[in-house]
């Protein structure tokens, strides 16, 4: 039998996730040494260096609290491109410590603070001699950031659906990323870029900017600040020009990133159409990859689909729930679960299929 | 001929990913039709060079499963659409014959093979849509159609 050798460049350093909420992209730093230790020893002698760290782990499992930075606002006060890169520098060094402030602060609780998760073996990597820090600091350090659409209209006078606007997103989310891997080395913690999901921070910010700015067209014009490195939901493109824009910038982000696509409810009869779609997300390296579909049902009749109308078009009730994603989540009915910044946003979507009247 | 919309990436009308076109023109009236302002030949604009380049542009893609034309009525008399309907539909076959065309009719398949001024359509098409939207046998339970009388007709089993 021909003996398998492994040189150790071979062995994995980076590892693709395939499902997860905010998918994780790096590797966990303080687990990446002893997983490698283990293949080797596996492979020589068939034991295990290190029975914690039996298999390589993602970091961003366990984010200890992002901290995301609202890019409109620093390109309101930077002005020009060169400048915004400046003051971004800046403001994720000061991110950083923030998040060494908080891990450091997080870390000094006694495990008896969250004593049934630490006694039951929940908490991976936890060696109760070390303290919590040897379970803490396999979790993720995250940068995250809001309005990439808003803060390049404000430089620019364009977004990324504008190729000059997208080579600059590249530039900007290239800073994050370098930045974030320098951190991860020197701190030896699991420092990343997040495409924070901002739930009511796409709302909150958003109240905290006009009252400064006041309303901008295409900046402050709408009730929200656009996700992390999205593609506005009002822009009529098809689902493949839209991943083929965000796949050029989901690469960059190691703690976690979405792409959404909107589509018709009458997906349901088109399976075809679904794998068309989900094979072209994975050709371009999508790492999370979701499909919105309206789901509005009759609470009268159980007709489901996407009803426009006030009332179902089968038995004319209109008492008619009408769920819808948002960030992530799948709750109630969006028009009384969710904040009005993010009300209008659903409002808002174009359905992505690239309709010419 | 006008049109009023094309669809770069339609996933409603036909299995895939699909450019669709909505001619104008249909005499029919049905009670409930879908698209109404449809009906009239001068809604829309004018089915131009352009315009078919577009649907050109979208077949190049390796996504796009193929064409589908929709209405108002590819065939009706109304701006000689069943003409021009039938001359577009024999170009993209012939540039693109890996991808498929499907296409709605408020004639039967009966009605169109009769004429001798529509049975050419069935060399080009690969799927036909067939049959008057009747209100009374509205279904919103059925793929691709709105009336349980509509039929899906396949290129080599039904014609």
């Amino acid at each position: 039998m021909k003996k398998i050798i492994i040189k150790q460049e071979q062995l994995p350093t980076e590892i693709m996730s395939t499902m997860g909420c905010r998918t994780q992209n790096g590797a966990d730093i303080n687990a990446v040494e002893s997983f490698r230790k283990n293949i080797s020893q596996v492979i020589s002698n068939g034991t295990l260096y290190d029975d914690v760290t039996s298999a390589a782990r993602k970091d961003s499992r366990g984010n200890i609290c992002p901290v995301s930075i609202i890019l409109p606002t620093l390109a309101m006060e930077a002005k020009s491109p060169a400048a915004f890169i400046d003051l971004l520098s800046k403001k994720i060094e000061e991110a950083k410590d923030q998040l060494i402030e908080r891990f450091n602060w997080i870390c000094s609780q006694p495990a008896a603070a969250a004593k049934f998760m630490y006694e039951n073996g929940t908490m991976y990597g936890y060696k109760p001699e070390e303290g919590i820090r040897s379970a803490l600091k396999h979790g993720t350090l995250a940068i995250g950031q809001i309005g990439l659409a808003e803060a390049l209209q404000i430089l620019l006078k364009c977004d990324h659906t504008d190729p000059k606007g997208l080579e600059f997103a590249k530039i900007i989310e290239d800073l994050f990323k370098t930045k974030c891997a320098a951190f991860k080395k020197a701190y030896k913690l699991n420092f990343g870029v997040y495409y924070t999901p901002a739930e009511n921070l796409a709302y909150t910010s958003m109240k905290k900017f006009r009252e400064k700015y006041g309303v901008i067209p295409k900046v402050s014009d709408h009730d929200y600040f656009t996700n992390s490195i999205h593609v506005p939901v009002w822009h009529k493109l098809t689902p493949f020009e839209k991943i083929d824009i965000e796949s050029q910038l989901t690469g960059y982000s190691s703690a976690g990133c979405i792409t959404y696509v909107e589509l018709d409810a009458s997906v349901k009869n088109n399976i075809d159409a679904m794998e068309e779609l989900v094979n072209y997300a994975m050709d371009k390296d999508i790492p999370y990859f979701a499909v919105n579909v309206p789901i509005d049902t009759c609470q009268e009749c159980g007709y489901q689909d996407d009803i426009a109308a006030d009332i179902c078009p089968k038995c004319g009730s209109d008492d008619i729930q009408r769920l819808r994603r948002v960030t992530g989540y799948i709750t109630g009915n969006y028009t009384t679960a969710f904040n009005p910044g993010k009300q209008k946003e659903v409002e808002d979507r174009a359905k992505h299929n690239g309709i010419e009247a | 001929m006008n049109y009023g919309s094309i669809i770069k990436a339609d996933i409603a009308n036909g299995e895939g990913f699909r450019v669709s076109l909505f001619v104008s023109g249909c005499k029919r009236n049905c009670p409930g039709c879908f698209n109404k302002q449809a009906q009239s030949e001068c809604f829309g604009k004018s089915f131009d060079d352009e315009a078919k380049q577009k649907i050109f542009a979208e077949l190049d893609k390796e996504w796009c499963r193929g064409l589908s034309v929709l209405g108002g009525e590819p065939m009706s008399v109304l701006s000689d659409n069943r003409k021009q309907v039938i001359a577009l539909c024999k170009e993209v076959k012939d540039k693109y014959p890996g991808k498929d065309i499907w296409m709605w009719s408020g004639y039967t398949m009966e009605e169109l093979q009769a004429s001798d001024d529509t049975k050419d359509i069935f060399k080009y098409i690969d799927v036909l849509v067939d049959g008057p939207f009747v209100i009374e046998k509205k279904d919103l339970s059925i793929p691709f159609r709105g009336s349980s009388n509509q039929r899906i007709l396949r290129k080599g089993t039904d014609f």
